[in-house]
């Protein structure tokens, strides 16, 4: 038998997924559309003999298409075209809700409502005459709370019963007048036209919604017509008068069918707003969950890095010992030092990844995240984003490329990309080992601290900076004002978290892993050509590493870009590890140190200091921390933009203008520097 | 008087908003729009107004608000 095919469409904050994840279960699978942040999904699922597909819509305030939410959603209704669509209503907030049932009712498609957290509006003193509503829209009505599983076998039922029957629910009755306008437009469409649905057509042609289809150009002037009788008639815009005449159909019927009665209680919401939003407690407590959502991450997730470490550790020795011991096999070392290296580098932060959409899933689900944005709104809006960029942001401290996928909570793509573009600014930790390196190499212990806290702040100027400079100039995109939803606070269900952490992670996995396995083996490709043979002389394993990198195209870069790096005070042992660190920045640190002729080695080795003191002056180790600091991050960075944004052009306009900006302005401390330390003596 | 500019506890009739319609239609469909009844939650007249309109809550930017004209009741 031929599956149904179900969409599940409502407002936000209604558990529409909730109610997805009840009728799906695991079976489902996430259409994503790159560079935007909506997603729809996709489950089957089987009830008795029968065969289901939902789809769930993004949530939608309304079906206009002005959002990208709106669009997705009415694309998806347009080319799916599902058999049937379950509109899922908040029971505490029906008369809201139904004025995105009023448009779904013109879409002839067989429509049931679901009057879902039912629980919540009786604990609000809300109670809904289902009889009577569904009888006023003329629509089936079942009650229920998804989140408790009530009212889901219910629906099942009404779906397969609806579907069988097949009728579409009658449209709304507008005024009499606009009901002949809507009538005439909607005859003349059908006669001139293929339209599958004429009087939605018609509405949307007054509503002005749609970039006017080819169109027969009699239609055009009526509806033309029909728009200036309308203003002249209603004074205002059509528009505005048909969201007008909606909103007094819904607030009649609302009035007939929803009984109020006083509860004493307060409600919870009211009460942890108190607190939360609070203008006293509000930001000491938004930062003390940064700190948990920090410490989860980074500190939970250290050690289970640790072990994706050893595991890929222990692959690479399992597959060299497949070799003789000092073989120098061109295989072993691309599987070994490309491949695995590579892919291990970027695989390492899976569990920060996940830990992380974990916390935000949590954040999301309970309400928080949108109560956060708005306390944050009035700093971040100094910067030209808004509330919603301040947890990416500092995320960014971490690790940028999860903090570059958490930017997904940001809805308007301008600000959303901005965010993205400056993320990179702010310190993540694997440039701490180089400054560690660095800095201890020549500062004092007692000034250490503050050195790093200064570097820091530089990355934070610079983010901001750049932030509003993006924003003022080719990111300024349309006006966007908060305007936010604050629902009631509720526990997200584990399964809920579960889900979403899952979909969204996973495609860290996919999309970092395939561009990160091409471009290390090019890394790879770079430092093992052309092979240097050493004669079975005297060289000790490091000497033959350092000459095996200083052979290498890897090396001959740093020497073509020695002229350069010398600006800024290095040599081309400086430059060589500068675009080794371009695969990730710690590589910066062992690059050297092999260079230096000291093979691998660690931040904290006194020999490496010592060397560093003895070749680089202090300006010029100012200058490379700065460059650390304000370089592209790392190749997964670079591939993470390409993946959220959708374009490579943003991925490398962000590496170009980084490299520029860090360059110039090592440049400038390197000098200045210099002659100030000639004038001093 | 504008939203901003109305104090904690108060209740009004939105009788005008001074917008481009993109931000008019996403005020709309949200339930902010003339002749509705709304009341205001929290306005502290630094951080976004919090506002509920027919059962929901909303923050709007205090740049929006200025533009909301309302009545109090």
């Amino acid at each position: 038998m031929k599956s149904i095919r179900v969409a599940l469409a409502g407002q936000p904050n209604v558990g529409k997924s909730t109610l997805f994840n009840s009728l799906t279960g695991f079976n489902q699978c996430v259409a994503n559309y790159p560079g935007v942040t909506v997603e729809c999904r996709e489950g089957k699922a089987r009830h008795g003999d029968r065969l289901f597909d939902f789809i769930d819509l993004p949530g939608t305030y309304s079906i206009s298409s002005f959002s990208p939410e709106e669009k997705i959603a009415v694309d998806v209704i347009n080319d799916e075209k599902p058999d049937l669509i379950v509109n899922i209503v908040n029971s505490a907030n029906l008369e809201q809700n139904l004025y995105l049932t009023s448009q779904l009712l013109e879409l002839n498609i067989p429509l049931i409502l679901f009057l879902n957290m039912s629980d919540i509006a009786a604990s609000k003193g809300i109670s809904i005459d289902c009889g009577l509503l569904s009888e006023k829209l003329g629509i089936p009505v079942i009650s229920g709370a998804a989140i408790k599983k009530n009212g889901i076998e219910d629906l099942i039922h009404e779906i397969i019963d609806t579907f069988d029957k097949g009728s579409t629910p009658p449209s709304l009755n507008y005024n009499s007048v606009l009901e002949e306008d809507l009538q005439k437009l909607a005859l003349s469409i059908k006669n001139s036209s293929d339209s599958e649905n004429p009087r939605w057509d018609a509405i949307r042609f007054i509503e002005e919604d749609t970039p006017h289809k080819e169109v027969d150009s009699t239609i055009n002037e009526l509806a033309e017509k029909i728009k200036i009788e309308i203003k002249n008639r209603a004074g205002v815009e059509p528009s505005e008068h048909f969201l007008r005449e909606r909103y007094s159909i819904i607030t009649k019927i609302a009035a007939q069918c929803i009984k109020r009665e006083k509860v004493k209680k307060k409600p919870l919401t009211t009460l942890l707003d108190s607190i939360f939003m609070n203008r006293f407690t509000a930001i000491p407590l938004f930062f003390v969950m940064i700190y948990i959502l920090f410490q989860i991450v980074f500190t939970l997730g250290d050690p289970m890095m640790g072990w994706i470490e050893a595991l890929f550790g222990a692959i690479s020795t399992g597959i060299s010992s497949l070799w003789p011991e000092g073989s120098d096999s061109l295989l072993r070392s691309v599987i070994v030092d490309g491949i695995i290296a590579g892919t291990g580098g970027v695989l390492v932060f899976t569990p920060n990844v996940f830990l992380l959409f974990m916390g935000i899933a949590f954040l999301e689900g309970t309400g928080y995240m949108a109560r956060a944005a708005v306390i944050m709104d009035r700093y971040m809006s100094k910067t030209g984003l808004s509330g919603k960029s301040f947890i990416p942001m500092v995320l960014g401290f971490g690790c940028n490329v999860p903090a570059i996928m958490s930017t997904r909570i940001i809805e308007n793509k301008w600000e959303r990309f901005a965010t993205i573009l400056s993320i990179p600014f702010m310190s993540c930790s694997a440039r701490l080992p180089v400054y560690v390196l660095l800095i201890s190499a020549f500062i004092d212990d007692r000034y250490r601290a503050v050195t790093l806290l200064g570097i820091y702040l530089t990355g934070i100027a610079a983010a901001m900076i750049t932030a509003r400079t993006l924003r003022s100039t080719i990111l300024r995109g349309d006006e966007n004002p908060l305007l936010i939803e604050l629902s009631d606070y509720t526990l997200p269900s584990v399964k809920s978290i579960f889900l979403q952490t899952w979909d969204r992670g996973k495609h860290f996995i996919e999309r970092a892993g395939t561009v990160i396995l091409a471009t290390s083996i090019i890394l790879w490709a770079l430092t093992a050509f052309p092979r240097f043979n050493p004669a079975e002389s005297s060289l000790s394993e490091a000497e033959a590493a350092k000459i095996q990198v200083e052979q290498s195209y890897m090396g001959r870069v740093g020497k073509v870009l020695e002229p350069a790096v010398g600006l800024m005070g290095g040599d081309w042992r400086a430059g060589s590890a500068f675009v080794a660190s371009i695969a990730a920045k710690e590589v910066f640190v062992s690059q050297i140190g092999i260079l230096f002729s000291l093979g691998e080695v660690t931040e904290n080795d006194t020999t490496l200091k010592q060397k560093i003191k003895e070749t680089y002056s202090i300006p010029a180790v100012l200058a490379f921390i700065l460059f650390t600091l304000l370089s592209a991050p790392c190749l997964a960075t670079i591939a993470i933009i390409k993946a959220e944004t959708g374009q490579w052009r943003w991925a490398l306009f962000q590496f170009a203008f980084m490299t520029i900006i860090a360059f110039s302005f090592s440049v400038i401390v390197y000098q200045i520097g210099t002659f100030l330390m000639k004038i001093g003596g | 008087m504008p939203l901003s500019e109305v104090l904690t506890g108060k209740t009004g009739i939105i009788t005008g908003i001074d917008s481009g319609k993109g931000i008019y239609r996403r005020l709309a469909s949200m339930g902010v729009f003339e002749g509705r009844e709304i009341s205001i939650i929290s306005n502290n007249l630094r951080t976004p107004v919090l506002i509920e309109s027919a059962g929901r809550k909303m923050a709007i930017g205090r740049g929006m608000a200025a533009k909301i004209q309302m009545e109090i009741n």
